[in-house]
């Protein structure tokens, strides 16, 4: 099988930079005659074989050991270019060899240690006193256990005799790649070796396992679901490190070899899944750059399909797949990194910090393996100290953008208040009452003007409904309690914002105050609420330049616009008269237009009319009529003149008509004599006005007031 | 609404200021439940009443036809300039008694 090695996607990325600089690289030839033994001493515990290693691939796959180590044979041995010796994935067999010379005058035990978990199979074959050739085998093609030495690597134990030379022979075979980062370990050295690389991957999965855990406790209690995909991330790249390195082979799944051969892709596709969806959500891709969000779902589709073609397809495209997706996810998200910092999202600094780390760790094992840097702690485990400075710093990064966001929180909420106390001084410093209401007309809030213009305490007005303000009787000029609900109900109903003038309440003593009234919907944080501000009435100072007017209105059938109406009509008439003639003018004038709603246009006729205010349906019944096909489309005309000398209304309808005449010439008395209940309105208006005359038919009325000095 | 103060007479104090067709017909109520209980003439203080209109009118109207029914006599009193305006414009002084 074809797997990596730790160098193979740090070269692809350092491929470029090395190739910048000349001599770098050590895979100049060299020649067979430099070929030299290892000469094994008490002075060194490491031997790393790459420069003591001839080479002969078997093409055939056939070659016995017998045949390997003959003379002819011999010739055809060649030492490796590069160092490591290294042909990249394919299904060839290749002998290699070495010789070797112990001078430690006692026989011990050497390790001899492939540092490549995924070779599929290698043989070791040493030659005995007597000519004859043993045999040792492991590779991830058996089951982790079945290894002579229970390591991560492929470790062969091999008994040197003191004072010995000899030569010692491995076969590889496999789909896998072909590289043999072979070395000799002394017995103690192997320990320490062991000893160490245990200890340091210990400590670097316990950081994956902390950051883990501390992320999903985060979550938890955040609820941000970056630290979600965190957890998950930081899971899944480690997963591929322990695939990678082989502890997931040993140690998580053991009896499954063929598992192990497909599992390396597989959680690669899954890491860069999640990898993506995590650099989205943490960097806010959609919003700072919407190229690099979409490039990253290509990323997650991409990473998906290498997940299951691992598992379906042929393993060797799964493993390209999965290194190119790395090397092009690494780029995309450091891209997307550095535009989002660029364009001003500051936790994109620790998260680009945090891969230009994991970066430098894959150069300096690149460095490292290509012999550029010596072998050291920190160039040995570069990729794991890289990786775990990364976590950490995501962490932060993570940890950073929480704090940005709330001090953006708190920022918001002190311009939030600063705004909040602005608008209750400006609320609080008006001389209008100004309140919010509910949906069912209950006060939320009120300013304190309603203590000065009503004498009701802010206080006892919250939790008080409107309408229990409203003084029980509509005054001259305002309208009635159950004329402010339907007024209301129809508020509610359209949304539109409306005025009217209303009498409220001030004490239980106290005299009613008329004002005027408007409100209108807000939505505050997806609340319906109510606006509502309520203004005494303002002389008006242009009264006095008012000279004369002529109106025309046109009206539906609602009684409250007939209220309203006779205000606007009879506004300018202040200008001549009194008050309470005013008042008088604008009650005939009420009683008239009213007539020739419900008279006129809707057809009622006396009798109906006391009916239905008897059985207390008046209102339901006009209702009803206002619907009526027939009626419905109505409308009451109003056209209207004032001047200094005369005060002139005509009101035509679009009824039938009446005997006019009649109800004329008897006026009130006439019914006050019969003990109706109507008729009355016509009397009124004949006595508060100079004229009134209707037209034949009885649905036109003109109504005259003269004015005197 | 309407007090009542029951002395020699029964006396309905309307303490609305203004009389119209949205509280015509709960005063009507009050008024014959108040004859129904007691059976004496009534008399109707309008002293706090300032505005009214011809629904109000139709409705003392009605309240008049239902006492003398019983046999029973309305009376007005405490009618403001306004009201007594209106009395007068519509010529029903003369159909109530008026103090």
């Amino acid at each position: 099988m074809h797997r990596p090695r730790p160098a193979d996607h740090a070269r692809i990325f350092i491929i470029l930079l090395l190739l910048l600089i000349p001599g770098l690289s050590d895979s100049a030839p060299v020649k067979k005659s430099l070929y030299r033994p290892v000469i094994l001493s008490d002075q060194n515990e490491r031997y790393p074989l790459s420069r003591h290693l001839l080479i002969l691939e078997d093409a055939t796959g056939a070659m016995t050991i017998e045949e390997a180590a003959s003379p002819d044979t011999d010739r055809r041995y060649a030492r490796s270019t590069q160092h490591p010796p290294s042909y990249g994935f394919n299904d060839l067999s290749y002998w290699v060899k070495f010789r070797l010379v112990n001078k430690r005058m006692e026989a011990g035990t050497w390790f001899l240690e492939l540092d490549y978990p995924h070779m599929d199979l290698m043989e070791v074959y040493l030659e005995n006193a007597g000519g004859e050739f043993t045999k040792k085998t492991a590779g991830d093609i058996y089951p982790f256990n079945d290894r002579e030495v229970r390591y991560r690597n492929l470790v062969f134990a091999l008994l040197i005799p003191g004072g010995h030379e000899q030569t010692v022979y491995m076969h590889f075979s496999g789909k896998c790649s072909k590289q043999f980062p072979l070395t000799l370990w002394s017995e103690k050295g192997f320990i320490r070796k062991v000893d160490t690389d245990q200890y340091f991957l210990g400590v670097y999965y316990g950081i994956i396992l902390v950051m883990m855990v501390y992320n999903l406790f985060l979550y938890f209690f955040i609820r941000d679901k970056s630290y979600l995909y965190y957890f998950v991330y930081i899971g899944s790249y480690g997963l591929v490190q322990m695939a990678y390195n082989g502890l997931a082979f040993q140690y998580l799944w053991p009896a499954y070899p063929q598992w192990h051969t497909i599992s390396l892709p597989f959680l690669i596709g899954w890491a860069i899944l999640w990898m993506a969806i995590f650099s989205q959500s943490f960097l806010h891709t959609r919003e700072y750059t919407v190229t690099m969000h979409r490039l990253m779902r290509g990323l997650m589709g991409i990473g998906t399909a290498t997940m299951i073609f691992s598992l379906a397809g042929n393993y060797l495209v799964a493993i390209n797949a999965a290194m190119l997706l790395m090397v092009t996810a690494s780029i995309i998200i450091m891209t997307a990194a550095f535009i989002c910092m660029v364009r001003g999202y500051r936790p994109a600094r620790f998260f680009l910090i945090a891969w230009l780390v994991f970066l430098c760790g894959l150069l300096l094992l690149s460095l490292n393996k290509l012999h550029i840097l010596p072998v050291m702690f920190i160039t040995e485990y570069a990729n794991q100290i890289g990786s775990a400075l990364e976590v950490t710093l995501l962490s932060v990064a993570l940890a950073d953008r929480i704090n940005i966001m709330e001090q953006e929180k708190m920022e918001a909420q002190r311009s939030t208040i600063q705004a909040q106390e602005k608008y209750r001084s400006l609320v609080e410093g008006s001389r209008d009452i100004i309140f919010t209401l509910d949906e069912k007309w209950n006060f939320m809030t009120v300013n304190s003007a309603i203590s000065t213009l009503l004498k009701i305490s802010p206080e006892s007005a919250i939790s008080t409904n409107f309408l229990e303000l409203i003084y029980e009787d509509p005054g001259a000029g305002s309208m009635g309690k159950k004329l402010i609900q339907a007024k209301l109900d129809e508020f509610l109903r359209t949304r539109e914002p409306i005025s009217f003038r209303a009498m409220f309440k001030s004490t239980i003593t106290a005299e009613p105050k008329e004002m005027e009234v408007r409100l209108e919907c807000i939505n505050i944080e997806g609340m319906n609420e109510i606006l509502g501000k309520a203004a005494s009435l303002e002389e008006d100072v242009l009264m006095k330049c008012f000279l004369k007017e002529k109106q025309e209105y046109a009206i539906g059938n609602y009684l409250t616009t007939a209220d309203d109406i006779t205000q606007r009509i009879t506004k300018n008439l202040s200008k001549f008269m009194e008050q309470k003639q005013i008042t008088l003018i604008r009650i005939a004038l009420r009683e008239i237009i009213i007539n020739a709603i419900e008279h006129g246009n809707l057809n009622i006729s006396y009798s109906e009319k006391t009916g239905a205010i008897a059985d207390d349906t008046y209102f339901d019944f006009i209702a009803e009529r206002r619907k009526d096909p027939r009626y419905r489309g109505r409308r009451v005309c109003i056209e209207h003149l004032i001047d200094p000398a005369r005060a002139v209304y005509k009101i035509t309808d679009e009824g039938c008509g009446f005997e006019h005449k009649k109800v004329l010439m008897n006026d009130s008395r006439d019914a006050n004599e019969r003990l109706l209940g109507h008729g009355r309105g016509i009397s009124l208006a004949k006595n508060i006005f100079d004229e009134v005359r209707y037209n034949e038919k009885g649905n036109v009325v003109l109504l005259v007031k003269k004015i005197t000095a | 609404m309407i007090s009542i103060d029951v002395n020699n007479v029964v006396t309905a104090i309307i303490g609305t200021r203004l009389l119209n067709i949205h509280n015509s017909q709960e005063i009507l109520r009050i008024l014959k439940e108040t004859s129904r209980k007691y059976g004496r003439n009534i008399v109707i203080d309008l002293g706090k009443v300032e505005f009214l209109d011809s629904t109000i009118i139709a409705m003392f109207v009605e309240y008049n036809n239902f006492l003398k029914e019983s046999g029973l006599e309305l009376t007005f009193t405490n009618l403001s300039p306004f009201v007594e305006r209106v009395f007068t414009m519509l010529h029903i002084s003369k159909f109530f008694n008026i103090k």
